[in-house]
């Protein structure tokens, strides 16, 4: 094994085990810092001569990240961004600056040989990556701030707010924080799950899950986190949303997911399930002991949202509704890789 | 072969008839294709009517209208995207080899349409599934065939697909391929929906708003799906892609709901039709050969061609 290949191998080693030490899962935009700096220093430290070798190994590092981790599909995404940033500067540096990767349709009378990677000067690509890699950081930085900026835009006095999972969400709690620095007098109905306790802040009135659909009728907005958002506009969000989000449904409240552009998962997941992981459940030794076997506590960590019960995405450019999630996945990423997932 | 008919009509035919796994489109392709290599038209106004001509002519054949009309459309507005420095050459010829060499692209990457769809599929599919389909679709058959050949077993429900029964075709076609089927009434869908996981149908043309025109029944099964919370997912070439726009069933085109010898009889009062319009609502996922899409982005794949 050489000296680089080791390093490569601490990299991964080092990742996975800081994504794992946490025993409360890291905020999102956490996670994705963390796997832009990991691809940083993969890109710097590893010895790729063309960028086709360069694409395969970040691809590799993806797969192999996802097996270990198959529920945070952040890392997939920030790692196919990343792809498509390569792709960029080659483009950038062949002179096709402008070329169109979603010619769709056209894509039905060009010959089928995937983009050209002619060897270039790896140096200045390398170079000119890092750079934009660091911009995609800043950008994923400000998410918070330009998602809670238009908070304003969305909050008005005499409003009812209902959320959800407000205090594992930092995005959502600046959101809140946001509206009150711009003196808006509102409610805010803080919503909690059976398994956890209450919470008590100063702003929040603290209500139960089962008690969701007497307040509804108060309710005039929703606002949920999620944890991914696929092309068809349907997202994943915290087991406990759905039934908040058919109920807002049944009571016409428009029901809004804050949704940074890194949640947006650029492939289909056919079944939700296989990637919906148990809650750890906390069981007294002497029950685990006797039910060993014959018991099995089901405690999903997501619930799948259809595309129907979500009025906007509160993303960090604007607002998009559901059926443009689509058009938004075409800035962010290459269909070439996408078509490798 | 009926005599009489034209040399396009011919080898629209011919290439249907000598492979019957190929789709319309592609042959009204090929057709087109055939004659834009025999052609001798010495401007690009002539050689546009010899391709009408050819259109107009197939158009009259009892094969899917909406599926000509649809890869003809696209074949044309393809073949003529050419270059600038090309278009300004004062030598036909030399546009027309242009032409061909582009068409060539095209049907290569046409026919792998097919396999394309049956890859971006296979995660759909999972063990003992139900599955129900309506009527016979070549690109639905292939699709369940590559995921059974990959050792998922599932067993699919067929309609008869009435009047012209062409769902006993798609229930032999399953057997023979060793995947468990069973035929069913058309009648008995509801009865059937709630057990099934999901709804796999074909479509004859696929249109702006992200609907479909399908054989006759296909919008009640997916409104029984709807309403029973079964996903319904559409497999299509974007060849089938239409810039076709209806508002109601009464809005199809005439073309699209009769086969054309239906038409000539000029009675129409009499005549049952035989595709119906499934709007967009009642569909989760198209699965294309351009990838996986939500209905709502057919329009946008078409408008980015068509203007």
């Amino acid at each position: 094994m050489t000296e680089g290949r080791t390093e490569v191998e601490d990299l991964k080693r080092n990742f996975v085990l800081a994504l794992r030490k946490n025993t409360k899962r890291p905020s999102s935009s956490t996670i994705s810092m963390n796997v832009i700096n990991f691809l940083r220093k993969i890109i710097l430290v590893e010895k790729v001569k063309t960028i086709a070798e360069l694409l395969a190994s970040l691809h590799n590092h993806a797969k192999f990240l996802s097996a270990v981790e198959p529920t945070e599909l952040i890392i997939i995404n920030i790692v196919l961004m990343t792809s498509k940033l390569a792709r960029d500067e080659l483009n950038k540096k062949n002179g096709n600056g402008n070329i169109r990767a979603y010619d769709s349709l056209f894509t039905l009378c060009k010959p089928s040989e995937p983009t050209d990677m002619k060897d270039t000067d790896m140096k200045k690509i390398k170079k000119d990556l890092i750079e934009s890699i660091r911009e995609l950081t800043i950008e994923i930085d400000s998410c918070r701030e330009s998602i809670s900026a238009q908070s304003s835009d969305l909050i008005f006095n005499q409003d009812v707010v209902m959320v959800y999972q407000l205090e594992t969400s930092k995005t959502l709690y600046s959101f809140l924080a946001k509206t009150r620095e711009a003196n808006r007098k509102y409610r805010v109905f803080n919503v909690i799950p059976e398994s956890k306790n209450e919470e008590l802040n100063d702003f929040t009135s603290s209500i139960r899950l089962h008690d969701v659909a007497s307040k509804i009728c108060e309710t005039t907005k929703v606002f949920l986190t999620c944890i991914a958002v696929f092309p068809d506009g349907s997202c994943l969000v915290p087991a406990g949303g759905q039934s908040i989000a058919l109920m807002a449904k049944r009571h016409s409240v428009p029901v809004y997911v804050l949704a940074p552009f890194y949640k947006i998962t650029p492939f289909f997941i056919p079944d939700p399930n296989a990637l919906n992981i148990s809650q750890r459940t906390n069981m007294p030794f002497e029950f685990s002991a006797k039910s060993a076997g014959n018991v099995e506590i089901l405690q999903p960590a997501f619930d799948l949202l259809d595309s129907q019960y979500i009025f906007q995405f509160v993303s960090n450019s604007s607002c998009i509704i559901p059926a443009h999630i689509n058009r938004l996945k075409e800035d962010y990423y290459h269909p070439e890789d996408i078509a490798l997932y | 072969m009926v005599s009489g008919d034209s040399k396009n009509v011919q080898t629209f035919r011919k290439s249907l008839e000598t492979d019957p796994n190929k789709s319309t489109g592609l042959a009204a392709i090929e057709t087109l294709y055939d004659v834009l290599k025999n052609t001798r038209a010495s401007t690009a106004g002539e050689f546009q009517d010899e391709l009408g001509n050819a259109v107009k002519e197939m158009l009259t054949t009892d094969y899917s209208s909406t599926s000509i009309r649809s890869a003809t459309n696209l074949f044309r507005k393809f073949i003529s995207l050419a270059p600038v420095d090309i278009t300004e050459k004062t030598d036909f010829s030399e546009i027309l080899e242009f032409y061909r060499k582009r068409g060539v692209t095209f049907i290569e990457r046409v026919s792998r349409s097919r396999s394309l769809i049956s890859k971006y599929a296979k995660p759909f599919f999972r063990n003992n599934m139900n599955i129900l389909t309506h009527s016979y679709s070549k690109v639905v058959l292939s699709a369940l065939h590559e995921a059974h050949e990959c050792g998922i077993e599932f067993h699919v429900w067929v309609t008869e697909s009435q009047p012209d029964a062409s769902g006993k075709r798609m229930h032999e076609a399953l057997k023979s391929l060793g995947i468990e089927t069973t035929l069913v009434l058309d009648s008995c869908v509801g009865y059937l929906m709630e057990r099934m996981q999901m709804v796999v149908v074909g479509a004859e043309g696929v249109m702006e708003t992200g609907g479909i025109i399908n054989k006759i029944g296909t919008l009640n099964v997916s409104i029984i799906a709807k309403t029973l919370n079964v996903p319904v997912f559409v497999m299509a070439e974007s060849i089938k892609f239409v810039d076709e726009y209806p508002l109601n069933q009464e809005d199809i085109p005439e073309t699209f709901k009769y086969r054309s010898s239906v038409i000539a009889k000029n009675n129409l009062a009499s005549e049952h039709p035989e595709v119906d319009y499934t709007p967009p609502q009642y569909l989760n996922l198209l699965i294309t050969d351009l990838g996986i899409l939500p209905p709502a982005a057919v329009g946008e794949e078409l408008i980015k061609l068509y203007t």
